[in-house]
């Protein structure tokens, strides 16, 4: 990347011990400030990325998201970025945050500051415009193993809802908390040497979907990710569970997909006869 | 963007109009030879797998030791040098990391039912850590009455 371009807020780094006094003759302090490095990327006119330098005023109750925003509304209104709910719950605003796969409404300046901040889009991504990712891929390999309940016959709406039991619902609940945020997809470097990977949060949700007892599509769904790219090429370096805002655990997933599915493979060679489907 | 799709859009799944496809113009990155610096958790990471190198040559060592034995007691040359030594000792210090951080992982990756239990990750490390030990000291006994045997 060339050497960043510096835009900073007027007023914006002033000596803090300079301020205004208040009602009760505090002198309070004007807004320290903090830099964030940022990636600018448009494909109309750029040919590599570049990171933008932005000075903003500093409050420790500011996330990263808050930061961008106060940039977009205020400094640079060209700036893109994906965001949406800022409260941990869409999983849009994910980006890398000096270098680690973080959703920015949840990570905080105070973090960082006093010291500069670096925002990149998600790493192993190819980048579309500034801090937003290409995430078709992630989207198809998504769909490819129907991350939702399958039925060999729907039951009537009448006889009413499937019932589960806590027991039953403990079994794939933790896989069920995915938001699908790709966090876990940016920390794989599997993935990032070569994305044919499919990838733990989609192993992770054919997981969820595989150990729930209303679902009968675990045939349907193994395909996906039982193929030379699917499970086997996880090495299990383990960064994604580090870095799942959700504290899902895909490398579990996938670990134990690798152990379920060999032993269904040895069941099978044992027992022909056994039932394949679930 | 957390995805519960519906009945509608699984008669939809697969069909080619429905299939995301990638952005054209999108700038595309690769990943450094270096990641593997970036946290202490892809270098470690890297150390695991790289402990397979040395004990790989150790074993590899020790296959052309056994030829040379099968050739006689003239040709036989048992590695007792200093330098052999060291060496025995790194291989030793790698299989001893390569062992320990995957059995400490056995507990993530085997999950066991016993009933409609399903047996704590702790007490599958334990079992693995157990096997282990067995197996060393079978190994251990089994080796010593060989050299007391052939003596």
């Amino acid at each position: 990347m060339e050497a960043p371009i510096t835009i900073a807020t007027p007023g914006a780094g002033t000596d803090r011990t300079a301020g205004a006094a208040d009602h009760r003759g505090v002198r309070r302090a004007l807004p320290d400030t903090i830099t964030l490095s940022v990636t600018r990327f448009d494909p109309r006119t750029d040919s590599t990325p570049h990171l933008q330098e932005y000075t903003i005023p500093y409050r420790d109750d500011m996330v990263v998201l808050d930061a961008l925003n106060y940039i977009k509304q205020r400094l640079d209104g060209t700036l893109t970025f994906r965001w949406s709910c800022r409260m941990g719950i869409c999983g849009s605003c994910g980006m890398s945050v000096n270098g680690t796969p973080r959703l920015t409404c949840g990570t905080f300046l105070k973090e960082f500051y006093p010291r500069p901040i670096t925002v990149e889009p998600l790493a192993n991504f190819p980048i579309v415009r500034d801090l937003v990712i290409d995430m078709s891929d992630f989207m198809r390999k998504l769909q490819d193993v129907q991350p939702w309940i399958i039925r060999k016959e729907e039951k009537p709406v009448e006889e009413g809802v499937y019932l589960q039991s806590p027991a039953q619902l403990d079994e794939y609940k933790q896989f069920s908390m995915c938001i699908n945020c790709m966090l876990c997809y940016a920390a794989c470097p599997v993935y990032g040497q070569d994305n044919s990977f499919t990838g733990p949060a989609v192993i992770a949700l054919a997981r969820r979907y595989n150990l729930d007892s209303r679902d009968e599509g675990k045939a349907k769904r193994l395909p996906a990710i039982t193929h030379g790219e699917g499970v086997w090429e996880c090495t299990y370096v383990g960064e994604c569970s580090v870095v799942c805002p959700k504290g899902v655990d895909p490398a579990k997933a996938i670990q134990q997909t690798k152990w379920d599915t060999t032993l269904d493979w040895a069941k099978q060679l044992i027992m022909p006869w056994s039932n394949k489907d679930r | 963007m957390a995805v519960e799709a519906s009945a509608s859009s699984q008669r939809h799944a697969g069909t080619s109009e429905h299939r995301p496809r990638p952005f054209i113009g999108a700038f595309q990155r690769t990943l450094p030879r270096t990641w593997w610096l970036r946290n202490r958790n892809y270098s470690f990471f890297a150390l695991r797998e790289l402990t397979a190198i040395p004990v790989a040559l150790w074993l590899l060592w020790l296959l052309f030791e056994i030829w040379l034995a099968g050739r006689g007691e003239a040709a036989y040359l048992p590695g007792n040098s200093p330098l052999y030594i060291a060496f025995s000792v790194v291989c030793f210090g790698a299989a001893l990391l390569h062992s320990i951080s995957w059995l400490n992982l056995s507990g993530v990756i085997l999950r066991i039912k016993v009933g409609q239990n399903v047996v704590a990750p702790r007490v599958v490390t334990l079992a693995n850590y157990a096997q282990w030990a067995g197996v060393t000291v079978v190994i251990a006994v089994l080796l010593v009455w060989l050299s007391t045997w052939r003596s």
